[in-house]
């Protein structure tokens, strides 16, 4: 039954794919640079940068707004200012400056006598202006916030209130707001190097999510960010930072699009307690393997152990018995699971309300982890949806409609895919049967570069992506879509060309590998 | 290229502002306001309104479509979907033939029609590809005129739904998502807070002195932040360029309404009808602060599981509060444009506050599978009804709102031109897709009809389009979308 969903829809999605629809770049050409932009901070960023420079954490982005996304990814360089968010923005600066003054002498670097306020507040421009702005102020900054705190002045502001406007006229400003790549001003010719100061905040809110420390300020102010080798020095450090595990979390979590789903609780009726429990495991897992073990996505995906809680460690039908809510470390071995592709989490995301779905897991594996970009359908197409049935598995009920011509194009990269997982229902639960029949999780990948073959169930199918050249590029654009805030073939070609060899397997690899390249550095003048 | 500043406001504005200030108060930056020569006669007369209402997912046509009644039609009748608006019969359009031909000609499939709704424009999210030109409601909020005339150039509101920030109706120009206000107690605060009514001797009693302080040392951190954000337009490409122009416009119409706030207490309108009054039925922050509890990326999700059930429990007064927003910002003429989109595209679940009293057996439960759905299928038109009568029901209480308030000789929706539409046709795809028309609309539409096109598939809702945007003064156009890449043809709906 309920194949109704996704045959119709699925049909219409994935029309007609004719030859490799792979989204892979000529390997061997150059690509392109990315041009001087300005990136806004996102959500979490910015939270994050008012947490380091404030110590507040009231987390005051929380009801900004979402996040436009591209690729899936929260990093997104298009993001624009509109109306809402410059009024949020407005009223976010306006609560923190306000909070903030009000415990003025942890703010201040002075504490002036009658007469010498204007002083005061100077020094408090100069000294504050730059962890703010992230990098040292011009005399245009100088004279505009000292502005501010004279028409402040004069106009029935007391001392306080002046830096209360100060400070609010830092928290909304650009400068605060971006994080430039525009390169040294007066650059000329076709390419640009990133300034130092442009560099480490790059460099920090691609690690950490967070604005640049002290370290990392006193390395631009010294020609410390100057060449690759201290590019990747400074990385490896943050790297170290406690920081940095939140910010790996926000990668994979992206990339492997954990979240909460949606599921009829007259199926699955136990969902909502596993829900909590499945958002627990994977993040376990990632932190695991990123930062006590290899980081290599290999050993994400066939991590042959997890963390689970008492609720978890049941539905998994594992041995013995836990109780709380916390994490145990378990073994996997012996049982049908393996790594994060088997989690509940990702099978249930990957999942229709009422049953399985090898669509949206085969088009995972297709579009997240072979990078390629599915074609739009035909104009026009339109499939009846197939009747429910009682009897029919749901391998049986796609079965039917990648035999029709007009669907099975594309349905025969995706479907033979997505088949290896039916093993697992709709909220990730293991079965042997549906409707009374047996489940058949064989498959096949095909118009891969080198991960081409059949296999059974998910186990094999796993081993067949670990293993590929193609899905360990894939991460590497993944990572780089990321950390670069956007998607274009052209430059994640440079990012390949530009790559050594072996190509390093490890998100600590891939970051010090983009860190240290031009792509990471230089931009092209419009 | 800048996008035009907001122009000055009227005369009779600036006599309030020299009154209330005094010339010697009366400092650089707001000298430019003294530079128009608008005449009071145009804040007599009442401004057209537009507010556009979306829901998602399909119809059951048996049910949406009126049925004729003599010369005239009804819709009344058992199951009708349209029943709530039974009593504004005279003061509607129903739609019935339109289609969404930017999608069916090159979008992606049967999702996210939002997009393409007010841009006139393609949208296929799976290849990456938005629409280039702005929503209509965007359109009109640029123009002087218009947007340009209020404290909000416009408002984009949404009941539920926010997994996908790009599914929306509301896009600036070169793929720009415009955010939607979610949250009541936040839209109540962005709009209302410390709104004070005009009244009629505000000609002569000015803001305090404290007031008008706090809005110059407002104003000069805006004026920092305008010249901070200029200051970044270096050797960048246009799109950089034009996402610093966007936040430019953004913030100035910040500074405008502050200024605007010095005078008379932060309407736009020298003269806001008789019956602006700030809601009485204010949002509690702590309740409406459930919205973000389960969300662990600040992104709320429709389908969570925690996250629908405060949505279950809380959807109708959701709707009831956005719309009283809508009416009374309308009334004050705070905003001439409203976007109100209910969910997303595609929205998955099932809903509970809209379904027949004794629920179909599944899989009637959920308005997506019932969407998807054969239309013949036994109980699958009845359930789809009774969710999409929920939405009519809300559409009719915003007509209801706008009518309680009067306006000149009449009543707001006499001077609202209110334009709902469905995600999807009677399946999930994007042909015939149910619109209607509503309100007084300065009686610039013959209301009371049920306007019949040829079920081909091509009668593209740019034709709608261009007749909404003709209908406001000044506006004159000929064509809506992207006709750069793609042709729709030219000119408004024929017949309307």
């Amino acid at each position: 039954m309920r194949g109704t969903r996704y045959g119709w829809a699925a049909c219409l999605l994935l029309g007609a794919c004719t030859g490799r629809i792979s989204g892979s770049t000529p390997s061997g050409q150059p690509g392109a640079l990315l041009s001087t932009r300005v990136r806004l901070l996102n959500n979490v960023e910015y939270d994050n940068t008012v947490a380091a420079l404030l110590g507040d954490a009231s987390g005051p982005a929380r009801t900004f707004p979402a996040s436009d996304p591209q690729s899936g990814f929260s990093n997104n360089a298009t993001q624009t200012v509109t109306d809402l968010n410059a009024s949020a923005y407005d009223g976010a600066a306006q609560a923190l400056a306000q909070t903030a003054v009000q415990n003025l002498s942890a703010l201040l670097p002075c504490s002036p006598p009658p007469g010498q306020e204007a002083a005061c507040a100077g020094q408090f421009i100069a000294t504050f202006g730059p962890r703010a702005f992230r990098r040292p102020l011009t005399a245009d900054d100088i004279a505009g916030l000292q502005g501010v705190y004279d028409v402040a002045r004069s106009h029935g502001g007391d001392f306080t209130t002046g830096i209360e406007m100060v400070l609010y006229a830092m928290l909304s400003s650009a400068s605060f707001l971006y994080v430039p790549e525009l390169g040294l001003e007066g650059a000329s010719g076709s390419e640009v190097e990133l300034g130092p100061y442009e560099k480490a905040s790059a460099l920090s809110y691609f690690l950490l999510g967070a604005p640049p420390d002290d370290t990392l300020i006193a390395a631009a102010a010294n020609k410390g960010l100057d060449t690759p080798d201290q590019l990747e020095a400074q990385s490896r450090r943050l790297l170290g930072d406690p920081r940095a595990h939140a910010q790996a979390l926000r990668f994979f979590t992206e990339w492997f699009e954990i979240g909460p789903s949606t599921k009829d609780a007259t199926v699955y009726p136990d969902y909502r307690t596993l829900s909590p429990s499945f958002l627990k495991e994977t993040p376990a897992l990632i932190d695991d393997v990123v930062f006590n073990g290899d980081g290599r996505l290999q050993s994400l995906l066939e991590a042959s152990y997890t963390f689970v809680d008492g609720t978890l460690n049941a539905f998994y039908g594992l041995a013995g018995s836990l109780s709380g809510s916390g994490l145990t470390r378990v073994s996997l071995a012996g049982t049908p699971r393996i790594g994060i592709l088997t989690h509940g989490s990702w099978l249930s995301l990957h999942g229709d309300a009422t049953m399985s779905s090898p669509i949206k897991r085969g088009v995972f594996v297709r579009r997240r982890l072979l990078c390629e970009f599915l074609p739009p359908p035909p104009p026009g197409l339109n499939v009846t949806p197939p009747q429910k049935s009682e009897v029919k598995t749901t391998r049986q009920l796609f079965d039917a409609h990648v035999s029709n011509p007009s669907c099975s194009g594309c349905h025969s990269l995706i479907d033979p895919v997505g088949n290896g997982f039916e093993a697992f229902d709709g909220e990730g639960g293991y079965r042997n049967t549906e409707n009374g029949q047996p489940i058949d999780a064989s498959g096949e990948l095909t118009q891969t570069l080198d991960a081409n073959g059949s296999f059974n169930g998910a186990a094999e199918l796993v081993h067949r992506l670990a293993q590929s050249r193609e899905v360990g590029e894939c991460f590497a654009r993944m990572l780089f879509r990321f950390g670069s805030a956007q998607t274009s073939v052209s430059t994640e070609q440079e990012l390949l060309y530009e790559a050594p060899t072996p190509l390093p397997d490890s998100y600590q690899g891939l970051a010090v590998m983009y860190v240290r390249s031009k792509l990471f550095r230089r931009r092209v003048l419009p | 290229m800048e996008l035009d500043p907001r122009p000055p406001r009227a005369d009779r504005e600036r006599r309030r502002f020299l009154k209330a200030l005094g010339v010697g108060a009366l400092s650089l930056p707001f000298s430019r306001l003294l530079l128009s020569s608008v005449s009071d006669a145009q804040a007599v007369s009442s401004p057209l309104r537009l507010v556009v209402v979306f829901n998602p997912l399909g119809t059951a046509f048996e049910y949406w479509r009126p049925q004729a009644s003599g010369s005239s039609f009804t819709l009344d009748f058992t199951n009708s979907i349209l029943a709530p608006l039974q009593k504004y019969q005279n003061q509607l359009i129903v739609l019935d033939g339109i289609d969404c031909v930017p999608e069916i000609k090159y979008g992606d499939f049967g999702h996210e029609a939002s997009p393409s709704v007010l841009t006139g424009d393609v949208n296929k999210q799976m290849a990456g590809v938005r629409p280039t030109v702005e929503s209509l409601d965007q359109f009109l909020a640029d123009q002087p005129a218009i947007g340009g005339q209020t404290r909000f150039r416009s408002l984009e509101l949404s009941v539920g739904g926010c997994k996908y920030p790009e599914r929306v109706m509301s896009w600036r120009a070169g793929g720009v998502p415009v955010p939607r206000m979610l949250n009541p107690y936040e839209t109540f605060q962005r709009v209302f807070a410390g709104y004070v009514v005009p009244t009629a001797d505000a000609g002569t009693v000015g803001p305090d002195q404290a007031t008008i302080d706090r809005a110059f040392r407002q104003k000069s951190v805006l004026d920092y932040v305008l010249a901070d954000v200029g200051r970044l337009k270096r050797k960048l490409g246009p799109t950089e360029l034009q996402k610093l122009d966007q936040h430019l416009q953004s913030v100035r119409d910040l500074e405008n309404g502050l200024t605007a706030g010095v005078l008379d207490g932060g309407t736009g309108s020298a003269a806001p009808t008789a019956g602006c009054a700030p809601p009485t039925a204010i949002p509690d922050q702590a309740t409406w602060k459930g919205l973000y509890d389960e969300d662990p990326n600040n992104r709320i999700y429709f389908d969570s599981p925690t996250y629908g059930s405060f949505m279950f429990d809380h959807v109708q007064e959701w709707s009831d509060l956005q719309i009283q927003m809508i009416a009374q910002a309308l009334a004050c003429d705070l905003t001439r444009i409203v976007t109100l989109q209910y969910f997303e595209d595609g929205v998955d679940g099932g809903a509970p506050w809209a379904q027949p009293a004794v629920p179909p057996s599944d899989p009637w439960y959920d308005p997506h599978v019932c969407t998807h759905a054969d239309t013949g299928a036994p109980g699958r038109s009845e359930a789809m009804a009774t969710y999409q009568r929920w939405f009519s029901a809300q559409v009719a209480k915003l007509m209801d709102a706008l009518a309680a308030i009067p306006e000149g000789s009449g009543t707001v929706l006499d001077h609202t031109l209110i334009f709902w539409t469905n995600e999807n046709g009677e399946v999930h795809d994007l042909a015939n897709i149910p619109m209607v028309l509503a309100g007084g609309a300065n009686a610039l539409f013959k209301m009371g009809r049920w306007l019949q096109y040829p079920a081909s598939g091509q009668t593209p809702h740019n034709e709608l389009l261009v007749s909404i945007a003709n209908a406001f003064p000044g506006v004159n156009i000929n064509s809506y979308g992207n006709t750069a890449t793609y042709n729709w043809g030219t000119g408004g709906l024929p017949n309307l």
